[in-house]
């Protein structure tokens, strides 16, 4: 009786707080619901800045023209309009609604482009299209500054067609348009398209060899900065001890990996830059060559982005392409991995369509993609310079699952990645030890010599930390993916000795 | 016994399955390996715009399979696919208006699956038979009558559909200024044809529009404004100058024009910059109406000399104007009764009459200073023995610009 007692007091004293709770945080979100609301310094739209969403690569051949000089501020805010009337169209027919077309196209264009909006939706249509590359010529400019006539030659880009969210084709195309635009309520508005010329689309066919003869090589992290080899604290001598270790392994290939967000997106940070030219630098010295992963840790596909990602890989490639240390670029480290997640043909194509950024602006480095399974490993085949695949399954199949990929094709193929963690702690149950590792490097060595197979193992180091984000927080993976190194903080560990002596 | 007939039953069934499946598939197969040559439309060639569609007709085809095509077409505006259409027992592909009705080039493509069967592309032009609108602008829509300004009228004449005409078109631009009305041939570039029309050097509305056969614009107006003004002078008008404190100057300028003599736009600010001889400045402004502007001053009360100058701000000045105002008296009259009571006045002025009420008259006594203000020309003080100790004093009155020193004894 006596514990009932105590049992209904406490659930009333519970109860009690419990609704108190509730009804302090209704009161709450009843006056942060009344704060919210218009707020008089958004009145004249000052602060709004504009975020990365549409940055076709842009060239304006020509501002002279008879009417009136061209002011830059008025260029850039031009551009930025005539560009969102691509955006916002191209959108509007991926989504078959017209929102921000109202902004961008005057009355009577506006119909237009709705009119295709209502016939494409009537048909259960979507179209995803995105422009590349635009080349802007000024034609006229008006002498109050309120009619501009733009001629943009090779407007690049792609565009796919969809039924029922069914893929029916793919346009590639390269057109020349004419365009007038009208001033209207501080928007340059559309009031005129018109597509002029189809020109060729530009093809990469030319395969480029791979300048190494036999790659050997390995994946390379600073050891106290798992990935992230651009961090601050990985200056040059960092990078020269290492580098020296590798070079007395007698190889020759360093493959590092540049991420997409670490390296600032579209917008890239002049200092990973300048580091990653460091990192070039030593390596050079070292006589290494490096094999740059691009776009590590990069996620979305789709095409609406695909402006920023080539933003982000030009600001890359052309600062460094002529540094004498590169080797190749890889596209994309295990990009197989999205294909369940993001759709094999989308991730396929936005690859397609990155090979290509990085031929259009470097003729003389091949490119890869390095595939994470020997199933995966002949996808676009046909774009790439050479094949890349990583390897973790059984070694002693390593020689077959080798052989098979080359009768395939007449690329170079290279073994990425391959490696064995020395991990039998706690959370294994059936782990190799650091003498498993090394008879794991005996056959790998053995077959490669046999088979003359260019490879890169993984990795040099083991790792106190991995980041979250690599291997999930689940300890057994984390664990394992630290122990893959040959050398670790107490030294070398005997797979260490094998390749020396290779 | 019975296990065996189900375990036959589940792996035919099984078997089964896989046949029925791999069939489906293989048939599929079939059907979209269509033979490049199976179809074959009657290629379309360059035409005009038109809102009825395009109807693309077939040289070749067989009614199987041709529900597997599909047509991508892709205008100016966008892309859509187009299914061919059995009608009749012919095979057609319509394109719609929305594609149909806009000038430019077209891409087409026939496709069945992946393979793609025919491509080509063909030009839409505009239809210059049936033009609907000449859209004309014209800005700036104010400019200064001067030779260096000017303004600029485009013009964008569109057919039926809404199409940019094509290039060499002939556009009549026409002005109007006061009577004189000018023609101008110009030819259509890129889309449009414009023109420069520079600033006649008289001020008021120049009227432009443009014609295209018989189609016109709308009429647009551009107003003339008087150019910088040229230096002006500035005259005074008041009925006397003496300095009494309540006469009012009127200060003036003549007829504001500019170099090609237009008269300032009324409402031309201009600010008179005011100086004495004392170091005192001040201004007052006025605007002008048909070119003059009038502003009002009140004379001083002491006798003084104004340096007046005109300006509008940012553009011109006048030169300056000197005013010089008199003394209305000669000398205070004083007086002093009862040991204690000081009276200055009355105080008159020009013509004998009382000067204003309130005018200050400044008595000094002892250091201290003591402000005063008439009231019908006169002013008293009585002093206080309390407070000033009586004893004889030099007092000092100041009044209307003049000064003079009494001596008084205080008992």
């Amino acid at each position: 009786m006596k514990k009932n007692k105590l049992l209904y007091r406490s659930f009333i004293i519970i109860a009690f707080l419990a609704v108190n709770a509730v009804i302090i945080y209704g009161i709450s979100q009843v006056i942060a619901y009344l704060n919210t609301g218009a707020d008089t310094s958004k009145m004249l739209h000052l602060d709004l800045a504009r975020t990365d969403y549409y940055l076709p690569e842009v060239a304006w051949e020509n501002i002279d023209n008879p009417g009136r000089p061209l002011e830059p501020a008025n260029q850039l805010k031009i551009e930025q309009d005539y560009l969102d009337a691509w955006y916002v169209k191209n959108l509007a027919l991926e989504n078959n609604n017209n929102d921000g077309v109202y902004d961008h196209y005057t009355e009577s264009a506006r119909e237009k482009v709705n009119a295709l909006i209502e016939y494409n939706a009537a048909q259960e249509l979507q179209i995803k299209s995105t422009t590349l590359s635009h080349n802007i010529s000024l034609e006229f400019y008006s002498a109050d500054g309120t009619i501009a006539v733009l001629t943009d030659r090779n407007v690049t880009g792609i565009e796919k067609i969809y039924h029922n969210n069914q893929f029916i084709n793919e346009r590639e195309f390269n057109e020349d348009y004419r365009i007038i635009l009208l001033l209207e309520d501080g928007f340059w508005r559309v009031r005129h398209f018109e597509k002029l010329a189809i020109n060729e689309v530009e093809t990469y066919n030319h395969t480029i060899p791979l300048e190494i003869e036999m790659i050997k090589g390995v994946n390379y992290y600073p050891q106290a900065h798992p990935w992230d080899t651009f961090n601050e604290a990985v200056d040059s001598t960092l990078l020269a001890d290492d580098f020296k270790i590798i070079k007395e392994l007698n190889l020759n290939t360093i493959r590092v990996f540049v991420g997409y967000e670490d390296f600032g997106k579209a917008n890239v940070d002049l200092e990973k830059l300048r580091r990653l030219k460091i990192l070039l630098d030593q390596a050079h010295k070292a006589d290494l060559k490096v094999m740059i992963t691009l776009f590590d840790f990069y996620g979305d596909y789709e095409m609406k982005n695909w402006t920023l990602t080539n933003k982000h890989l030009r600001a890359i490639v052309n600062e460094v392409r002529d540094h004498p240390a590169i080797l190749a670029w890889d596209i994309k480290n295990e990009p197989n991995l999205d294909f369940e997640n993001r759709g094999e043909e989308i991730v396929l194509s936005w690859l397609s369509q990155t090979i290509k950024a990085v031929k259009k602006i470097d003729s003389i480095h091949s490119v890869t993609i390095g595939w994470s399974n020997t199933k995966s490993a002949l996808h676009l085949e046909n774009e790439v310079d050479f094949i890349s695949y990583h390897y973790y399954e059984d070694i002693d199949d390593l020689s077959a699952s080798h052989k098979a990929i080359e009768n395939q094709t007449s690329k170079p193929v290279v073994l990425q990645e391959i490696g064995l963690p020395s991990y039998n702690g706690f959370w294994t149950l059936d782990g190799n030890n650091v003498y498993d590792q090394a008879e794991f490097y005996g056959k790998l060595l053995e077959t490669q010599k046999r088979d003359s197979v260019n490879y890169l193992f993984w990795t040099l180091y083991d790792f106190d930390h991995i980041p979250t984000d690599v291997a999930g927080s689940l300890p057994w993976r984390k664990n394992k993916q630290a122990h893959f190194g040959i050398l670790n903080s107490d030294g070398i560990k005997p797979a260490y000795l094998l390749i020396q002596k290779d | 016994m019975r296990k065996l007939v189900s375990n036959i039953t589940f792996w035919a069934l099984i078997v089964m399955t896989a046949i029925i499946y791999s069939c489906s598939e293989k048939q599929k197969i079939e059907k979209t390996a269509i033979a490049a040559d199976a179809f074959k439309i009657v290629t379309p060639i360059d035409q005009v715009v038109t809102k009825n569609g395009i109807k693309i007709k077939f040289q070749s085809y067989n009614n199987d399979d041709f529900e597997l095509l599909e047509f991508v077409v892709s205008g100016t505006y966008g892309t859509t696919v187009l299914k061919p259409q059995l009608h009749q027992d012919q095979l057609a592909i319509h394109i719609p208006e929305v594609i149909s009705q806009h000038s430019g080039i077209i891409e087409w493509k026939l496709i069945a699956g992946e393979t793609t069967l025919e491509r080509g592309s063909f030009k839409l032009l505009p239809n210059i038979k049936q033009l609907k609108t000449v859209e004309n602008y014209v800005g700036p829509r104010s400019i200064i009558a001067n030779e260096r300004d000017y303004t600029m009228l485009v013009s964008i004449p569109v057919d039926s559909l809404d199409n940019m005409l094509p290039d060499q078109t002939v556009v009549q631009m026409s002005k109007q200024f006061k009577g004189d009305i000018t023609t101008t041939t110009k030819k259509i570039q890129s889309g449009f044809a414009w023109q420069r029309i520079p600033a006649p050097l008289t001020t008021g509305r120049l009227i432009t529009g443009s014609t295209l056969q018989q189609i016109s614009s709308k009429e647009l107006v551009v107003d003339i404004f008087p150019d910088i003004a040229v230096p002006f002078k500035i005259t005074k008008s008041s009925n006397h100058n003496y300095a009494d404190g309540n006469e009012i100057i009127i200060l003036q300028t003549d007829q504001i024009k500019d170099s090609h003599g237009n008269i300032m736009t009324d409402g031309t600010l201009v600010t008179f910059f005011i100086k004495d001889d004392h170091d005192n400045s001040w201004q007052t402004t006025a605007s002008t109406v048909n070119g003059y502007a009038f502003a009002k001053a009140l004379h001083p009360q002491a006798p003084s000399t104004w340096t007046v100058k005109g300006v509008i701000n940012g553009m011109v000045e006048s030169p300056e104007l000197n005013i010089t105002f008199k003394s209305i008296i000669d000398e205070i009259p004083f007086s002093f009764s009862e040991n204690k009571i000081v009276t200055i006045g009355p105080l008159t002025s020009y013509l004998g009459q009382l000067v204003p009420d309130g005018i200050p008259v400044q008595l000094k006594i002892d250091g201290s200073e003591i402000i005063l203000k008439t009231h019908n020309g006169i002013s008293t003080y009585t002093f206080d023995t309390k407070i000033i100790e009586p004893n004889t004093y030099d007092i000092q009155i100041k009044t209307l610009g003049i000064t003079t020193t009494k001596s008084i004894e205080l008992k």
